[in-house]
């Protein structure tokens, strides 16, 4: 896969990066379709009859086929969002409000993203609804069995994650999704990690929304989707009111829309969107199964080689095989000064809750330090890590 | 003393304030306190101040932490120091560690221990790790929290 490496400009830098769970490092061709986009059209969509217009308008559509055909829906099923925060969002405040009340319950898992985790606390407190939480294994995967335990008839909603950030193991989503509709309740999946572990097919997982996010897919940062079923979305009214999203607008009354465009008010990241279209070819080109065995490959040998040569490390999701991402903390030294000690040689790494604080309480640590592998990392990346941690004496060398 | 023998005190300074840090104990009621934390990091501080207001004196510093090595550390070295001082000595104490550790001038002979720092202007994103214990003693001496 080293071929691939010319394609990322910041890989030219001299950094290690192992932080591709976070953000994914942006191919120069996105790069370039935004400056194409700022260079050669620079305007505004679905407004005027300028040519222009009409162009970008039609390049603008073109992403939103490309994204249906990638995760298996139809076209008028995709919005595009900031991201996946603001996906979910979009669906607990209008979907949500929609069908929850007082006595209804909603369920997420202990290890799920503060993104997937708050919106629904925060619905359930206005509402007066209850929250519950599945427990998950001790690799973070939330098994039927358990989902199955939690469920009631008062369950509406359930919102997980296709994979943990923090431990990286595949909810298997189709399982899932089946006993969700056994008990009447909607499905809501994380996909900011699991759209790249995994080639999806939404109608055939049977999820009624999917988010994902652009800059984890080698896409543009502030780029999101939202999947949502159509007779779902129909009935969700919008949460942002503004120019475009409308049909006509009197001074009695407004009518919006439909669906996916009632849910885009104002002015869109047009050259993010359109950077997204760009980033999907660049994945379809590749293979997504071609980039996840070869990124399981390497993980695998750098878990082995970490147990092997690192005295007193704690991996946290060893047991786990198909995953792009290590999470481990070195006996008593804090998983901080691991980091900064990995940056003063260059090599990034995330350290610290990983946005999900409630799973951080339930694993008994304040922190841990994750590695997270792209197709563009390399075997000798992963022994370079290794080397620097089997030098590590009291971890504050960054310091001196 | 060469550059390694002063990096080999340093380390061994903050290693041991690591490892044993200092005025560990009980607090009561007369003490204020304040409780910080570093989100992104989940470096965790409740300091406890007892501060003779009619003498201006610090009479006592205690506190909870959890977090790296530098926060850990930091919060220790400068409950040493702080603890005997009037406000003003405490002014440019907080004043010369701020800015030892943004590369301004600094007297170190104010910093006791906390000298051992001073590489933290080297590694800007652990500035907040260092400085937490400064910010909650100058929270708690702001009179706005019990």
């Amino acid at each position: 896969m080293n071929k691939y490496r010319k394609d990322f400009p910041m890989l030219d830098k001299d950094y290690i990066y192992f932080n591709n769970a976070s953000t994914s490092l942006t191919p120069t061709v996105v790069i370039d379709s935004m400056v194409d986009y700022y260079t050669n059209f620079g305007v505004n969509i679905n407004r005027g009859v300028d040519s222009l217009g009409y162009k970008v308008t039609e390049k603008y559509e073109l992403v939103r086929s490309k994204v249906a055909a990638f995760i298996g829906c139809a076209k008028g099923e995709v919005i595009f969002t900031r991201g996946t925060t603001d996906s979910l969002n979009l669906v607990a405040q209008s979907f949500g409000n929609l069908v929850i009340n007082d006595c209804d319950e909603i369920v997420v898992s202990v290890v799920e993203h503060h993104a997937n985790f708050i919106p629904w606390q925060e619905l359930c407190n206005k509402v007066g609804a209850s929250l519950v939480v599945v427990p998950v294994s001790d690799d973070g995967i939330v098994k039927p069995d358990d989902l199955l335990k939690v469920m009631n008839n008062k369950t509406r909603i359930v919102a997980l994650n296709h994979v943990s950030n923090v431990m990286g193991g595949i909810n298997n989503i189709r399982e899932l999704a089946k006993i969700v509709h056994q008990f009447n309740a909607y499905f809501v999946v994380d996909g900011a990690q699991g759209i790249v572990q995994e080639k999806i097919n939404v109608h055939d997982l049977d999820v009624d929304f999917y988010a994902f996010s652009g800059h984890k897919m080698y896409g543009p940062m502030g780029v999101g989707v939202l999947f949502g079923k159509q007779e779902l979305l129909k009935k969700m009214p919008p949460i942002v009111f503004g120019g475009e999203m409308i049909d006509t607008v009197s001074i009695e009354k407004t009518t919006y829309k439909e669906a996916p465009y009632k849910f885009e008010a104002g002015t869109m990241m047009i050259p993010e969107v359109l950077g997204l279209g760009v980033a999907i070819d660049y994945i379809n080109n590749i293979g997504i199964e071609k980039i996840n065995n070869y990124v399981t490959e390497l993980r695998s040998y750098l878990v082995s080689k970490l147990l092997e040569e690192i005295n007193d490390i704690e991996i946290y999701n060893k047991n786990i095989v198909d995953s792009n991402l290590v999470t481990f903390n070195i006996k008593n030294i804090h998983a901080h000064d691991v980091a900064s000690l990995l940056d003063k040689e260059k090599i990034i790494v995330r350290a610290g809750h990983h946005c999900a604080e409630p799973y951080m309480t339930a694993l008994n640590v304040v922190a841990t330090v994750r590695v997270s592998l792209a197709f563009y990392n390399t075997f000798e990346e992963c022994d370079k890590l290794v080397e620097v941690l089997k030098k590590a004496g009291d971890y504050i060398d960054v310091l001196f | 003393m060469s550059y390694f023998d002063e990096e080999q005190i340093h380390r061994e300074i903050i290693m041991d304030h690591v490892k044993n840090p200092r005025n560990i104990k009980k607090s009561n009621d007369d003490y204020k306190s304040t409780y910080l934390k570093n989100p992104s990091c989940g470096d965790e501080l409740t300091l406890y101040v007892l501060y003779d207001e009619e003498n201006d004196i610090v009479k006592d510093i205690t506190y909870k932490v959890s977090g790296c090595s530098i926060c850990c550390s930091s919060v220790s070295m400068m409950s040493e120091l702080l603890i005997g001082k009037n406000k003003n000595q405490i002014k440019a104490i907080i004043d010369n560690f701020n800015n030892m550790v943004t590369g301004s001038d600094y007297n170190q002979e104010l910093l006791g221990d906390a000298i051992s720092l001073k590489g933290i202007v080297i590694v800007p994103p652990r500035i907040k790790c260092a400085t937490l214990g400064y910010k909650a003693f100058v929270e708690v001496m702001s009179d706005k929290c019990e």
